[in-house]
């Protein structure tokens, strides 16, 4: 699985051609930390590193879009927890990203190839993927996020003072 | 004497029933005379309202108190304050908890994706009208892809919108509905615990949302299709087109809907 996702991304870098596709040509990007309405991009991975990571060291990917009615959203590439998550402009707070109403699991949310979604209101296609990460890594912005606590055993009760 | 809730006046309040997610509502009674004497705080239907808690730090003019509210359907209840001759009234009306319509039931199944493909109050770019219309067009795509071939949209043999709702890879985390999937699940009841939490500012904006999700959902009447040759699907805008075959209509509330020419 993560020989997939890691080859995913190696078809991505390779392909400098790849853009986003034609109907989204009128989205302009951005980088989330210059925006208040995605304040703290790295107290938000860290909260989701916190919640479903399962590794110490985490790579993340994030690059926002502002589109042609005002809208504004961002995408989430994370590459240990083989997703990439929608994030929203939060109404207070940070945003929780274990909330978020698109979870894209990579490779199951991708189709086959060859194939189309067939009408399918989240899954998307190889080249969509490959074109999200490609302008991600020249246009977005990388973080590092380090679980806490990863393989540390919880103290035994009778070591509790 | 004035009675407050998170530091506003209120003679009157709207509550819903106290539980695991709801907890007791914080009040307090302020401009407390010290030399007055006593203060009471009394409840005038305690099966409905019980006065908690009542508090008072020494030399303070201040009351802290708290209101456990109890059962449905709901009623009134007058919660008065009383100091040598002088008294106050709250009125408290219990309103009954907000639920989902059963989720073996087509409304149940609607409001519930209603609820997870639409723009929520916790984007902070949320206009209820909006997302209200946009649930209006999301339950239009519904009984399109129903009325028109569903082999197309991957419910061959689709008699009802759950059928529909329930297509393999249609609708993020309802392919297994009745059951759907634990982030799905999370989610859903996240925003219900608002919409009834009567100690978070948010809950006015969730119990619309929620409520809005419902009314879409059992609507009895068709709701008008925007689009001349009919909605059949939305995709989260900016990532691209349902397929080939389908033909962008409009951008609304972060989603983008698509018609079939």
């Amino acid at each position: 699985m993560f020989r997939f996702v890691v080859s995913l991304f190696a078809i991505a870098l390779f392909s400098g051609g790849l853009r986003v596709l034609p109907q989204e040509s009128n989205q302009q990007a951005f980088r989330v930390s210059a925006d208040l309405a995605f304040s703290q991009p790295r107290a938000v991975l860290s909260q989701l590193v916190g919640r479903k990571g399962n590794v110490r060291r985490n790579n993340f990917c994030v690059i926002g879009y502002q589109f042609s009615d005002g809208n504004k959203s961002a995408w989430v590439y994370w590459r240990e927890g083989k997703a990439i998550i929608l994030w929203e402009p939060t109404a207070e707070g940070i945003a929780d990203l274990t909330q978020t109403r698109r979870y894209l699991r990579l490779p199951q949310d991708i189709v086959a190839d060859g194939t189309d979604p067939q009408g399918s209101t989240y899954r998307v296609t190889r080249q969509w993927v490959n074109s999200l990460i490609s302008d991600c890594q020249t246009r977005g912005e990388k973080f590092v996020v380090t679980k806490r606590n990863h393989g540390r055993k919880a103290p035994s009760p009778r070591n509790k003072k | 004497m004035n009675f407050q809730r998170n530091s506003i006046t209120v003679t009157s309040v709207v509550l819903h029933p106290t539980g695991p997610q709801n907890p007791a509502v914080a009040f307090e009674l302020t401009a407390v005379q010290q030399n007055m004497g006593p203060v009471s705080i009394q409840s005038s239907a305690v099966h409905l309202v019980r006065v908690d808690g009542i508090h008072q730090n020494a030399h303070s003019t201040t009351i802290r108190f708290r209101l456990n509210i109890f059962s449905s359907p709901g009623g009134t209840a007058i919660v008065t304050a009383t100091q040598g001759h002088t008294s106050l009234r709250l009125t408290v009306s219990v309103e009954a908890a907000i639920t989902l319509p059963d989720r073996n039931t087509i409304p149940g199944a609607v409001a519930r994706l209603l609820m997870s493909e639409a723009r929520g109050p916790a984007n902070g770019a949320y206009v209820a009208a909006d997302t209200l219309r946009a649930m209006q067009w999301m339950r239009r795509v519904l009984e399109n892809r129903l009325g028109n071939d569903p082999a197309q949209f991957a419910a061959p043999h689709a008699t009802n919108v759950i059928d529909i709702i329930k297509a393999p890879n249609q609708f993020a985390g309802f392919s297994g509905y009745p059951n759907y999937s634990p982030q799905t699940r999370d989610r859903l009841q996240q925003m219900l615990d608002l919409a009834n939490n009567d100690g978070d500012r948010r809950q006015a904006q969730y119990r619309e949302f929620v409520r809005n999700a419902i009314t879409v959902a059992q609507a009895a009447t068709a709701i008008r299709d925007p689009c001349p040759t009919g909605l059949y699907g939305w995709r989260t805008q900016g990532s691209a087109s349902p397929g080939g075959r389908f033909v962008q209509y409009q951008n609304l509330t972060g989603n983008t809907f698509y018609t079939l020419p």
